[in-house]
């Protein structure tokens, strides 16, 4: 990630941050309509902050499209608690994966789930994600480790 | 999956053809934004709409409450606007209360501009005007009832307002040639003469004029709180202070004058001053 461009505008930087979002989305819900949509819900809330986002919008809408995509599925899991499925067909080990993923992250206290977030989703650095959840590096550091424990005991070493 | 530290710790879950950001993505942007404001111009709207409703029924409500209620909560400032409307001269003054006075001979009266011999003038100026502009506002809002001043101390040979009620012998009538004792103009005696002893007390009858000119020592002078119409005379403790300022005490309170620049006298309430039920003041003479 380079250094923020101050005058960047939203429409220059809409297809870096579509990419952003979408691929967040994807990694997590394996759906390419789905991960659209969240991309696009992403990118209308940046749209609607950008005069306070605009200075590193990536991180931002890194973030926002994570957490859009754990929403649905949360709700998805709701709608399958209230209206409960057998599957037609195999299970594919991706998605499969990434159930597992997304429920191990709803487990994770919310700064350690963000720090994940922008290290392993938007692929920033850890000064970088000190940068922008405004803490230091030891403490993006511990988050981290402590996230990756979590990660691991939940998803097991595979 | 592994679970090490790496960057690449989700690779594998990228989609290995991701779509290219296209036009159709940026117009439902645009819609999605769209709808958004249009739902928040929405809740703007129903925001503004219970305000103006709450706003209106509150007017409602305060134009029709009963008469009595509202006499009710308007009685202290009804009860003093009432008070100074009835007060025949200078009536918009306020009595001055809790001045303090660091000098032996004490000037009451409100001589705002008659120079720094009068420490409580301007203070007392400040209030009548203030009073006044209460009296203006009709009273509408409820002031609170007015503090019980102190008992005049015992054997009060001089008259005063200190205590923030009227101390002191009660006055009479002037020595003047006019009726009542009023200064005609044409008096060589003091006080309507000349040759008044300063920070001696005169007894005086004040004209109700509206024009607010009187003789005094001689000289004319102008209220600084002319009365707004004609009234019944006053009789006055009428002083002449060390500084050349003029004032009067009495228990309807305390005025200042200035001395007359020979400008014509202020009309009063549309009517001419000269239509006064004692005529106008003539020049002294000598």
């Amino acid at each position: 990630m380079g250094q923020p461009v101050e005058t960047e505008s939203f429409d220059d930087a809409f297809d870096r941050l579509f990419r952003i979002a979408y691929r967040a989305a994807y990694r997590l819900l394996g759906s390419r309509e789905d991960a659209e949509d969240v991309a696009i819900d992403a990118l209308t809330r940046a749209a609607l902050h950008w005069r306070t986002v605009h200075a590193e919008p990536a991180p931002w809408v890194t973030t926002v499209s994570a957490h859009l995509a754990i929403d649905i599925w949360r709700r998805r899991k709701r709608a399958q608690t209230l209206e409960p499925t057998t599957p037609s067909g195999p299970i594919d080990p991706l998605d499969s994966r990434r159930l597992d993923l997304v429920q191990a992250l709803q487990r994770l206290p919310r700064r350690q789930r963000d720090t994940i977030v922008l290290r392993y989703f938007a692929d920033l650095s850890e000064s970088q994600t000190a940068r922008t959840l405004g803490v230091s590096n030891g403490s993006v550091k511990q988050h981290t480790s402590r996230a990756m424990v979590s990660l691991k005991r939940d998803l097991g070493e595979r | 999956m592994t679970l090490s530290s790496s960057p690449e710790l989700f690779d594998d879950l990228d989609d290995p053809s991701p779509p290219v950001p296209a036009v159709v993505h940026r117009v439902e942007v645009v819609r999605r934004l769209r709808r958004f404001r249009r739902r928040r111009h929405a809740v703007i709207g129903c925001v503004a709409a219970t305000l103006a409703v709450v706003g209106s029924t509150v007017a409602v409500i305060g134009a029709t409450t009963p008469a009595p209620v509202r006499a009710a909560l308007d009685t202290s400032a009804s009860a003093r606007h009432n008070q100074s409307s009835t007060r025949p001269h200078n009536q918009a003054f306020t009595r001055p209360t809790n001045t303090t006075n660091t000098t032996n001979t004490p000037s009451p009266y409100g001589t705002s501009s008659h120079g720094s011999s009068a420490p409580q003038a301007s203070s007392l100026q400040q209030a009548t005007s203030g009073s006044r502009a209460a009296s203006a506002s009709s009273g509408a809002s409820a002031l609170p009832p007015a503090p019980v001043p102190p008992p005049c101390p015992a054997h009060s040979t001089r008259p005063s307002w200190q205590t923030g009620r009227y101390c002191g012998p009660a006055p009479h009538a002037g020595n003047g040639l006019g009726p009542n004792g009023e200064c005609s103009g044409f008096e060589t005696a003091p006080p309507c003469g000349p040759g008044v002893v300063v920070g001696r007390y005169y007894t005086y009858t004040l004209p109700g004029r509206c024009d607010g000119r009187i003789v005094f020592d001689g000289r004319l002078w102008d209220s600084e709180l002319p009365p707004p119409t004609n009234g019944p005379d006053q009789y006055v403790w009428m002083r002449l202070d060390a500084s050349g300022g003029l004032g009067f005490i009495s228990p309807e309170g305390a005025v200042g004058f200035t001395p007359d620049t020979g400008q014509p006298p202020p009309s009063c309430g549309g009517t001419s001053d000269a239509s006064g039920s004692s005529g106008s003041v003539p020049a002294p003479t000598g």
